[in-house]
């Protein structure tokens, strides 16, 4: 099956069947992405010598006769996660220069794997801003995340990047492309600079389910540097076949149809996604109505532990250990001044609400009153997941995130609705090409179960509309427009 | 302790510098901040307890105990080591 001009499987078989070498396809896209990186600032850098140094490795591994499984597929990495001896600057003058002494778990893996590691992805400050509004002039459609724009203008074949409330799932459902936020605690996020501790996961971004299988199986896993991990030591992916099993009868796959959510959506996203209840039906799954009543509370829930794990986490930047220094008389002055120069308008906004949240008189009414709310979202899915096999989603109330100007924060808070809640579930989502909308490319969520991606990522391809890639990076629906 | 009170206390906690602008501004978004929260917290949540950790990991523990040759190793990569201390140099000057 081909998936388009930078699918990964696609590209290891090449590699692998010795029709390419894996230095000189890495040539030619350092060459794309520098030319590309002039027009959009799609990486903060990109890593010309590094990404040759690692391709001339696969090669070498390639003439031993090893077979690695990613062999010399291009990578893009969100710069909030950590890779030895490359800048990580998190979009913040907080962390400029910083240049972590170790790499994080999950791209480690990628790289042993064979994955070359062409730049880092720009972000917006801290991470928590909308990294990057692109215009068409640019070959691409609006996006939140620098990473998918990598991959839908065709520069690389997966992106690594991080999701709290969605922006790996958002900019993916902007651009048409499969977007996948694993399980909480499947992939270890040691070496990813994480605000939101509780609800941060590494996720990757492709243009075919095949791609994200392959990526999913070499970072999943234990590792000792990351505890979270430890509750999926002993589940192995593949291991889980009973759970993985999907019949191939679409009849046989029931997917829940929220049936309170196109109500929450501006009116053309409300219709597109009523529109996708009847195309699963004549696809002939079946599709079981429900509700989620907690949605907004979930939503609520999430901005006040994220506001509070942000405004502790944000503590560590004080111009000593990492980034920018003001200059200052004494420590007390450091901190303020430091902070003041280095922090944007969200990450200010961030630190000082979560700090007001969490401050006496204000604990027991938000902060613990989020924590409980939290438990009973999961509760609410764990119910609804006893009458369906996955769960149907928007990845986004309107079609753009909005411009976050500064007066707009709770509207962009509002945007991550149907993102924040699955976060909250800890369960795996699945962001797949559903059409387009106003003649742009647009996705949908699919959730399932703890530790059953095999079966979503299989259910995910079979309902999803195929977008076709072009070399320049104009994406374009070839499937029924404006139709799931 | 009221909602412009409580924000001047935040900044102050944090440690941050903000101009009279700014703070209008923010105090401006904080009390819509705290109307869009007040849904949740009119949720019942009545015997409900707070989920304390994000997922159902289980730590994995090892014996509290230095590896063979740990100990010695760090002191020898360490700069300065008197006795049982470390030492390091200052991080801000008088």
């Amino acid at each position: 099956m081909d998936h388009g001009v930078n699918s990964a499987c696609d590209l290891v078989r090449a590699v692998h069947g010795g029709k390419i070498s894996a230095r000189r396809h890495i040539v030619e896209t350092l060459k794309n992405c520098e030319e590309f990186n002039e027009r959009a600032k799609l990486f903060t850098g990109v890593a010309v010598a590094e990404a040759l140094d690692q391709a001339s490795v696969v090669d070498e591994m390639l003439k031993k006769g090893k077979k690695p499984p990613l062999a010399g597929v291009p990578l893009a990495v969100k710069d909030d996660i950590c890779w030895q001896g490359l800048p990580t600057g998190l979009g913040s003058r907080a962390m400029a220069d910083f240049i972590p002494p170790y790499s994080a778990t999950a791209l480690e893996r990628l790289v042993d794997a064979g994955a070359v590691v062409v730049g880092k992805t720009s972000l917006g400050d801290m991470g928590i801003e909308a990294a990057i509004n692109l215009s068409n002039d640019h070959g691409v459609a609006v996006a939140t995340s620098a990473g998918a724009a990598t991959v839908a203008a065709g520069l690389c074949s997966l992106a690594l990047e991080s999701d709290s409330a969605g922006a790996l799932r958002q900019g993916a459902a902007t651009l048409g492309l499969f977007g996948l936020r694993p399980t909480a605690g499947l992939v270890s996020r040691f070496g990813l600079c994480s605000g939101v501790s509780s609800f941060s996961q590494i996720g990757i971004t492709a243009v075919s389910t095949e791609d994200l299988q392959i990526a999913l199986k070499v970072i999943a896993g234990f590792d000792p540097r990351d505890a979270a991990t430890a509750a999926h030591a002993d589940r192995k992916l593949s291991n889980n076949r009973r759970q993985s099993a999907v019949s191939e009868d679409p009849r046989e796959t029931v997917i829940g149809y929220p049936l309170n959510v196109a109500p929450l959506l501006e009116k053309d996203m409300s219709e597109f996604f009523s529109r996708s209840r009847h195309t699963l039906i004549e696809k002939g799954f079946t599709v079981v109505d429900l509700d989620l009543p907690l949605l907004s509370e979930a939503l609520r829930a999430y901005f006040v532990i994220a506001l509070a794990e942000t405004s502790s986490n944000f503590s560590r930047y004080d111009g000593i250990r990492f980034g920018t220094a003001a200059d200052a008389q004494n420590l007390e002055d450091l901190y303020r001044k430091t902070r003041s120069l280095t922090f944007g308008a969200e990450a200010r906004r961030r630190s000082i609400f979560g700090t007001y949240l969490l401050g006496k008189g204000n604990f027991d009414r938000y902060y613990r009153q989020a924590l409980k709310v939290w438990s009973m979202v999961r509760e609410e899915y764990d119910a609804l997941f006893g009458r369906c096999r996955f769960l149907l989603l928007p990845a986004l109330k309107r079609q753009f995130a909005p411009d976050c100007d500064e007066g707009d924060f709770l509207q962009a808070y509002e945007n991550d609705l149907f993102c924040a809640s699955v976060s909250l579930s800890a369960r795996p989502a699945l962001v797949f090409p559903a059409g387009k909308l106003n003649g742009l490319p647009i996705g949908l969520q699919l959730v399932g179960n703890a530790c059953d991606e095999e079966s979503l990522l299989r259910t995910g391809a079979k309902i999803a509309t195929n977008v076709e890639y072009s070399p320049d990076g104009a994406n374009r629906g070839r499937g029924n427009s404006d139709e799931l | 302790m009221d909602i412009a009170e409580g924000l001047d206390k935040a900044v102050d906690t944090i440690k941050l510098e903000i101009e009279p602008q700014e703070r209008a501004r923010l105090l401006n978004e904080l009390t819509k901040l705290l109307t869009w929260l007040e849904p949740l917290t009119s949720v019942d949540t009545s015997g409900t307890k707070a989920v304390l950790v994000g997922h159902n990991a289980v730590n994995a523990w090892r014996d509290d105990r230095a590896e063979a040759g740990e100990v010695e190793a760090l002191q020898e990569a360490a700069p300065y080591f008197e006795e049982r201390f470390y030492s390091v140099p200052p991080i801000i000057e008088d």
